[in-house]
């Protein structure tokens, strides 16, 4: 057919079933099947065929439906995950993705699935390459994308385990158990529902205006004229905030308006938004703004000259963070070996499948947003003062999020369609594009470290100088964290004890760089552990052996002089690496014998990371309850981003409560009805929620255990509205209090045990760290400058492993964004905005990781469990350059390790025969 | 008066009086000589369309001066084929659909046959693609392309050796 010729629609087969869509045949097929077929399992994730979350099925061949046409697919059939559930390779699929935890946020599941199925229609023996092959084109940023082909050969091997309808086969297991996601079956089903996927029908579109500029002054035409010309319903600019035009996230430190008045400080940043029917945003006219483009400073270099971005911040200084210990400057001219240098690295994207996506509604005098969200009560809090409402007032509804790793955390999109619908007392949504969600959310911090670290003759350390300046953006969102928490860690998990460590965080005019996995930490890992290898070959050290001999043990003081008695795990991390480390350097001995262009290399680094917020209060509180028919009801308001605290805290929770894990219905985050659990972020939703719910199982079986006057011991069991309590082969029946709400009902918190910093940074930041040692192998083609990763083997202790097939799957999408960050990844603001720009790894670049899992106990952790999820990428970036020296001879100073750089440094390091 | 230089042009002696010495190789080629087949896409050294042979180096033609080029040796890709048989590069890029609209194929090959007789590839995909990295292709034939080049090395190695023996 033409595409100029509708005639009346678009008809073609859907997932089996003949229908007729009325739609421009020039629109997206992505959008067509979403917003008109209802198909919201098609995930919509770049809009330029880059991510692969839309992948569908046309006449059997798996394309991308955002750059498809509607048009074309007039007469042929289209298949998307839901209708493959039909089918036995959707089955088989399905069950296996879930068997293996192949789905963690589920924002990719469906072009995955889509992709796979295609791949498995074709029949044939399957292999890792093949497989590789035909799901490259879809990127995932949870999985490190093993589980994913683990799960695609399985498939091909294996028959379906059929589950009904949108119910998960529940698996059983208390703590330790590798129990699938709780919440797995609607994301491999295509039933989840994200950021995007709950708007009504009826809801207007929201659009943002934003800076093209990195700083400019602007002002509007005539916006009244503007709007009604438009056919717009809403116009909103800084007047129409009715509460305050700033938000943030650290006390202190709100500084960011939901509309830049007189001034944009970075580009992308947000001076108005219109909100009309999608027809009318489709048709929408320039918006009357006149810039006046600003000189504008994008690094910390400038930034003491440039314009001072906020009041306070004299030389654009945000904050600085300090830990000392000892006398660094006095001891290090008495080591025997001194090592220093200079490392770099740049602004990393998060780079979620899933871009920021909202939709509110007003009721009556309250606002209801729903959101994907990593902190759903800060989210609240933030809205009610930029609404100049009670937080009570605001309800926060989470969706499914498609992935976060820290930039979540801010708010986003929910201002702007609060304001929008408290306004105009309508549904208002919107989605970000890719370019706006890359421009306008938070980044790693881009840091430039210079380090020095002196050991003495026998190769233990003597002190250790540090001086890190962080560009923070335009706004300071998580930068004080970031100051503060690198001090704290750049020694890594050493004893060390002379320490000097002095961080600066710096404005500029670029997106605010916050919060992402690691907080600052894998920046400081990349200088801490290089400077490590370098050392141990001044010593003709072996650099495992130097790590081990170093690192921190029982009893041993940290650089801020807290000491831990048990539970510090590190020796038993590279221990376990030992065996492997042995094997691969004598691999790469044998190999590098016989090749002379391409040569091979092991790294490894070690790394830490204290979970939850430094020195200061935050708390969890779970709420749990039985239901008069006798349902154990579990408030789990821990936001599960795909990491699985919906999983882990239901475990310890039925652990406490002594009953099984399918007993327990789950109630989500929802802020009317469930308990602020805190902010899904630095790594403390299994140690303090889960805390928290060990603590309200515990009361809840105290409670029951009373009304039935039976021992500790007793079993619990519910059957129609009564409690059986089982004891020494009796059983006992107690009839549940038929009230209304909860029978019975417990709230507990937790919240860890830590003490302030003084003012040379020493006391007990962190009830918990968890420690690991990583270790890479690769090659490098020294003409090309390109390397190819061979194995990764990652050693995490996790105090105790609430769910290991759960650990193992933060340890591989950990891995994977740690390779990013070494090989390719690099935010250049105002270059990068898409992702065929910025790189991130695809299912071709993530080599075997082996996971090895530590359990050494913690005093606080929930059943001693530590957090995980920052941890993971902490030594990943450092050990792959240890290996890619080890390899060439050439030490990568900045950041990304891309083939250009690689190449430079091997070139640089033969002209001066020296690093 | 017009300096004038003396080239080998796919084999053939000419003299060429060059009646602006600013003029480079490429709109020699195409203006003067009537060799249109070497193409220009950006005249400015980016693209790697006007790829030709000088003394059998591979060269962009459009940042080539002439009037540095008395006594050269060009070959273009008009001076490839023997005849009716084709150059075993060209037949590559024919067997495995090594372009399609075509306008940058003619530096493409000429960037391959230059590369094969530099002998630093081999047939190795990944040192192919860097070899190629100058020629740019917005069609994005580049797996054809590759193919091609390792086709035609092995091709030309069993030749050579045939020839040996």
């Amino acid at each position: 057919m033409s595409l100029d010729d509708p005639k009346g629609g678009i008809a073609l087969t859907l997932n089996g079933e003949a229908v007729i869509l009325g739609a421009d045949p020039a629109a997206r097929l992505s959008e067509v099947l979403r917003e008109r077929a209802g198909a919201r399992d098609v995930k919509v994730g770049c809009n330029a065929g880059d991510c692969g979350a839309c992948t569908v099925l046309l006449d059997g061949e798996a394309v991308c439906a955002c750059i498809t046409a509607a048009g074309q697919v007039e007469g042929r059939v289209v298949e998307t995950q839901r209708g493959l559930l039909e089918g036995p390779e959707g089955q088989r699929l399905a069950a296996a993705f879930q068997r293996h935890q192949a789905a963690q946020c589920g924002i990719c599941t469906p072009g995955m699935m889509v992709s796979a199925a295609a791949l498995l229609r074709r029949g044939g023996a399957l292999n890792e390459a093949a497989v590789a092959d035909a799901l490259g084109g879809v990127l995932c940023r949870c999985t490190g994308y093993r589980k994913i082909i683990d799960a695609v050969l399985d498939a091909s091997r294996h028959k379906a385990l059929v589950a009904e309808g949108d119910r998960a086969p529940v698996s059983e297991g208390g703590v330790g158990a590798r129990v699938e996601r709780l919440d797995g079956w609607p994301k491999v089903a295509g039933l989840e529902r994200f950021g995007d996927d709950v708007a009504p029908a009826d809801a207007l579109s929201l659009r943002v205006i934003r800076s093209p500029f990195h700083r400019a002054g602007f002002t509007f035409g005539d916006l009244d004229a503007y709007r009604a010309a438009a056919g717009l319903e809403l116009v909103l600019t800084a007047k129409d905030v009715p509460g305050e035009n700033c938000f943030g996230v650290i006390p202190g430190f709100e500084d960011q308006p939901v509309f830049a008045e007189g001034e944009t400080r970075f580009k992308g940043e947000a001076v108005a938004a219109v909100v009309g029917t999608p027809e009318a945003l489709a048709a929408l006219p320039d918006f009357p703004v006149t810039w006046e483009e600003r000189p504008a400073n994008l690094t910390p270099r400038g930034a003491a000259e440039a314009a001072q971005l906020h009041g306070t911040r004299a030389d654009n200084v945000m904050c600085r963070g300090r830990v000392a210990r000892g006398d660094a400057a006095g001891a290090m001219p008495g080591a025997a070996h001194v090592v220093s240098g200079d490392f770099s690295t740049g602004f990393i994207e998060h780079a979620y499948i899933e871009p920021e996506a909202a939709v509110a509604r007003r009721v009556g005098d309250r606002i209801e947003v729903q959101c994907c969200t990593q902190a759903p009560y800060m989210n609240r809090d933030g809205l009610a003062r930029i609404l100049g409402l009670a937080p009570g007032d605001v309800r926060i509804l989470p969706t499914a999020t498609g992935g976060g790793f820290g930039s979540k955390l801010d708010l986003t999109a929910q201002p702007y369609v609060a304001l929008a619908a408290w306004r105009l007392n309508r549904p208002v949504r919107i989605a970000y594009t890719r370019t706006e969600s890359i421009a306008s959310s938070t980044k790693r911090h881009p840091s430039e470290i210079r380090m020095e670290i002196g050991a003495d003759a026998e190769g233990r350390l003597v002190a250790e100088t540090f001086d890190g300046v962080f560009n923070t953006g335009a706004y300071a969102s998580w930068g004080p964290t970031v100051a503060n928490r690198v001090p704290i860690h750049a020694s890594g998990p050493y004893l060390t004890p002379n320490y000097r460590a002095d961080s600066a965080g710096v404005h500029t005019n670029t997106a605010p760089s916050g919060a992402f996995r690691g907080f600052g930490v894998p920046q400081s890992a990349v200088a801490q552990e290089q400077l490590f290898d370098m050392l141990a070959e001044k010593l003709g050290m072996d650099r495992l052996a130097f790590r081990k001999l170093n690192c921190l043990r029982n009893g041993d003081p940290t650089v801020t002089g807290q000491v831990f008695e048990t539970g510090m795990g590190i020796e038993a991390c590279f221990e376990a690496l030992e065996p492997h480390w042995a094997w691969a350097l004598a691999g790469a001995e044998q190999f590098n014998a016989t090749h002379d262009t391409v040569k091979r290399g092991v790294g490894v680094a070690g790394g830490w990371y204290g979970c939850g917020n430094t020195s200061m209060s935050n708390p969890s509180t779970i709420r749990a309850g039985v239901t008069p028919a006798g349902e154990v009801v579990l408030h789990q308001g821990a936001m599960d981003i795909g990491q699985g605290s919906n999983t882990v805290i239901t475990q310890i929770f039925a652990e406490a409560l002594g009953v099984s894990v399918s007993q327990v219905a789950l109630v989500g985050p929802d802020t009317d009805v469930t308990p602020d659990a805190g902010k899904t972020s630095a790594s403390r939703q299994t140690f303090i929620t889960g805390n928290a719910a060990r603590l309200a199982g515990a009361a809840l079986r105290a409670q029951i255990l009373r009304l039935g006057n039976v021992g500790e011991g007793a079993e619990i069991g519910f059957e129609d509205g009564t409690i059986v309590l089982s004891e020494g082969g009796e059983k006992r029946r107690v009839e549940l209090p038929q009230d209304e709400g909860y029978a019975l009902e417990v709230t507990e918190s937790y919240d860890p045990p830590t003490l302030p910093l003084d003012e040379n940074g020493q006391g007990v930041p962190y009830a918990v760290f968890g420690t690991t040692a990583q270790m890479a192998e690769l090659e490098v083609d020294l003409e090309l400058g390109t390397v190819k990763l061979l194995r990764i083997v990652a050693a995490h202790d996790v105090g105790r492993a609430i769910n290991p097939l759960l650990v193992e799957g933060q340890i591989e999408g950990g891995v994977a964004q740690g390779l990013g960050l070494a090989l390719m990844e690099e935010f250049l603001p105002g270059r990068t905005e898409n992702l065929h720009d910025y790189l991130i790894p695809t299912i071709g670049d993530v080599p075997p990781i082996e996971s090895i899992i530590i359990e050494s106990g913690d005093e606080h952790g929930p059943f001693g469990a530590k957090g995980l999820g920052e941890h993971c990428l902490i030594p990943t970036a450092p050990a792959v350059l240890n290996a890619i020296a080890h390899a060439s001879g050439a030490r990568i100073h900045h950041l990304p390790a891309t083939p250009a750089t690689v190449r430079a440094a091997i070139l640089a390091q033969r002209e001066n025969g020296t690093e | 008066m017009s300096p004038s230089i003396s080239l080998t042009i796919n084999g053939e002696a000419r003299a060429v009086a060059l009646d602006d010495p600013r003029v480079t190789l490429l709109d020699l080629l195409r203006e003067r000589l009537d060799l249109p087949g070497t193409k220009k896409g950006c005249d400015r050294g980016q693209c790697g369309a006007c790829t030709v042979l000088v003394d059998g180096r591979r060269v962009n033609s459009c940042l080539t001066l002439a009037a540095t080029l008395d006594g050269a040796e060009i070959t273009t890709i008009e001076g490839l084929a023997l005849g009716e048989e084709l150059h075993p590069v060209q037949a590559a890029f024919i067997e495995n659909d090594a372009f399609q609209c075509g306008y940058c194929t003619p530096g493409q090959i000429m960037s391959a046959v230059g590369l094969i007789s530099e002998g630093s590839a081999g047939d190795d995909p990944e040192r192919i693609r860097e070899g190629m990295s100058g020629n740019i292709c917005r069609c994005a034939a580049y797996h054809g392309i590759t193919i091609a080049v390792q086709e035609a090395t092995r091709n030309m190695i069993r030749t050579d050796k045939e020839d040996a023996a």
